[in-house]
């Protein structure tokens, strides 16, 4: 799917050539597997007025919808149905959670109609993954995927996913990895932590463009993003070594190579000379 | 940053119903609404029971709008419209069963969905809808 987006990279393709090379074989995975995360469509819990209000980019057709600057792409969320409406090959649900309502069309093939969507009735909780349309300005759900709920614990545990997932778009996944999204939610001291040690407003509006990087990729971009001479040359690597070490424990060799994979991902390039870097805008 | 303009019906369109999910401490600011609530079915008096609120508070529910409504022991998840901060009627209930977990965490989590960084993704900030 194309991808304007200029967050993510595009595919592949080192970077401003320079002296620095791909030539490490090594590489290849971690830079590749970072890229598949940051390029993978992402299952987001949403509550159903978090899609009335996302962002739209104008102009654009369904796929630019974001939320806090993140692209919307799947969605899942839990719901009740209020009213069904039967069609031949499509069935419409008007759902609403206490947030809101919003319209949900699901495709039907012969199996699906026969089985589980024959119990989706007016008051049933259902879990519904897909994504979001938009027709003559009016908002609606493209499900690819309706559920009955049956225990109805998932209706508080989606309301917990969806406010640990803003959190970790908002500071970042706890690990230093992009690994799986399991950070859990353990209450609200450690919540209230993370607010408290929670960054300026100008880099908390940047480094929601690298959440998806792990340390000390992250920590490299948000720093050459707050850098005064970033668009004016850069910064170099001793300067970007002593910016982040506060921040993190990686060794000078770790810092080379995330500097090499960052190239790699287009996200730095070099200015003045091999180990000066600046951000690509 | 990539242009990211609002589209003007998200703005001033309201989201549709919302029955913003409450502890009994805030019925208070949510007079003339409509809310949720995770209650535990304490006692049933006919045209009225007598429920707990996910943060210990109790009151009363008039059930005169839903004379069929079937209220089983011992949680439900019910909407109804405040009254005043401590007469509410009941619009309808789900059942719940028992809850797996001590019922404090609800409180916890609707606390934690009314706080000023989640609110704009649930209940929205403004007080009417």
């Amino acid at each position: 799917m194309s991808n304007p987006n200029p967050y993510y990279p595009k595919s592949g393709g080192s970077g401003g050539g320079g002296g620095f090379m791909a030539s490490q074989g090594s590489q290849a995975s971690p830079g590749g597997s970072a890229q598949r995360v940051a390029n993978a469509p992402a299952l987001r819990p949403v509550t159903i007025r978090m899609l009335q209000k996302a962002d739209h980019a104008t102009g654009d057709s369904d796929s630019a919808f974001s939320i806090d600057g993140i692209p919307l792409q799947n969605l899942t969320l839990v719901a009740e149905v209020l009213r069904v409406e039967p069609g031949d090959t499509n069935r419409r649900y008007g759902i609403e959670d206490s947030t809101g309502e919003i319209d949900a069309r699901c495709w039907l093939d012969a199996a699906s109609v026969k089985g589980d969507m024959a119990h989706i009735t007016d008051g049933s909780t259902v879990r519904i993954v897909g994504t979001l349309k938009v027709f003559n300005n009016k908002r609606s759900i493209n499900a690819a995927h309706i559920r009955l709920v049956t225990d109805q614990h998932e209706v508080y545990y989606h309301k917990l996913d969806v406010m640990a997932t803003i959190l970790q778009h908002r500071y970042g996944l706890t690990n230093n990895n992009t690994g799986n999204a399991a950070a859990p939610m353990t209450g609200s001291s450690t919540a209230a932590a993370y607010a408290h040690a929670g960054p300026s407003s100008q880099v908390a509006a940047i480094s929601s463009r690298f959440v998806h990087l792990g340390s000390p990729h992250r920590l490299i971009c948000e720093f050459l993003a707050g850098h005064p001479s970033m668009g004016n040359g850069g910064a170099d690597v001793k300067t970007i070594v002593n910016g982040i070490k506060h921040l993190s424990n990686a060794n000078s060799a770790e810092i080379a190579l995330a500097l090499d994979q960052l190239m790699e991902q287009g996200l730095i390039y070099n200015t003045a000379d091999d180990t000066t870097y600046d951000l690509v805008e | 940053m990539s242009s990211r303009q609002r589209s003007s019906t998200t703005t001033t369109e309201s989201t549709g119903i919302t029955a913003p999910e409450v502890s009994s401490a805030q019925l208070g600011s949510y007079v003339g609404r409509t809310v949720s609530l995770t209650v535990k079915i304490l006692q049933l008096l006919g045209d009225r029971a007598i429920i707990e609120a996910c943060d210990g508070g109790q009151l009363e529910v008039s059930l005169r709008s839903c004379p069929d409504v079937h209220l089983s022991n011992p949680y439900a998840y019910i909407k109804c419209h405040v009254n005043g901060p401590n007469a509410v009627t009941l619009l309808s209930a789900k059942d719940l069963g028992n809850l797996n977990f001590p019922v404090g965490l609800v409180d916890e989590m609707v606390k934690m969905t009314h706080e000023p960084r989640f609110k704009e993704y649930f209940w929205g900030n403004k007080k009417a809808q």
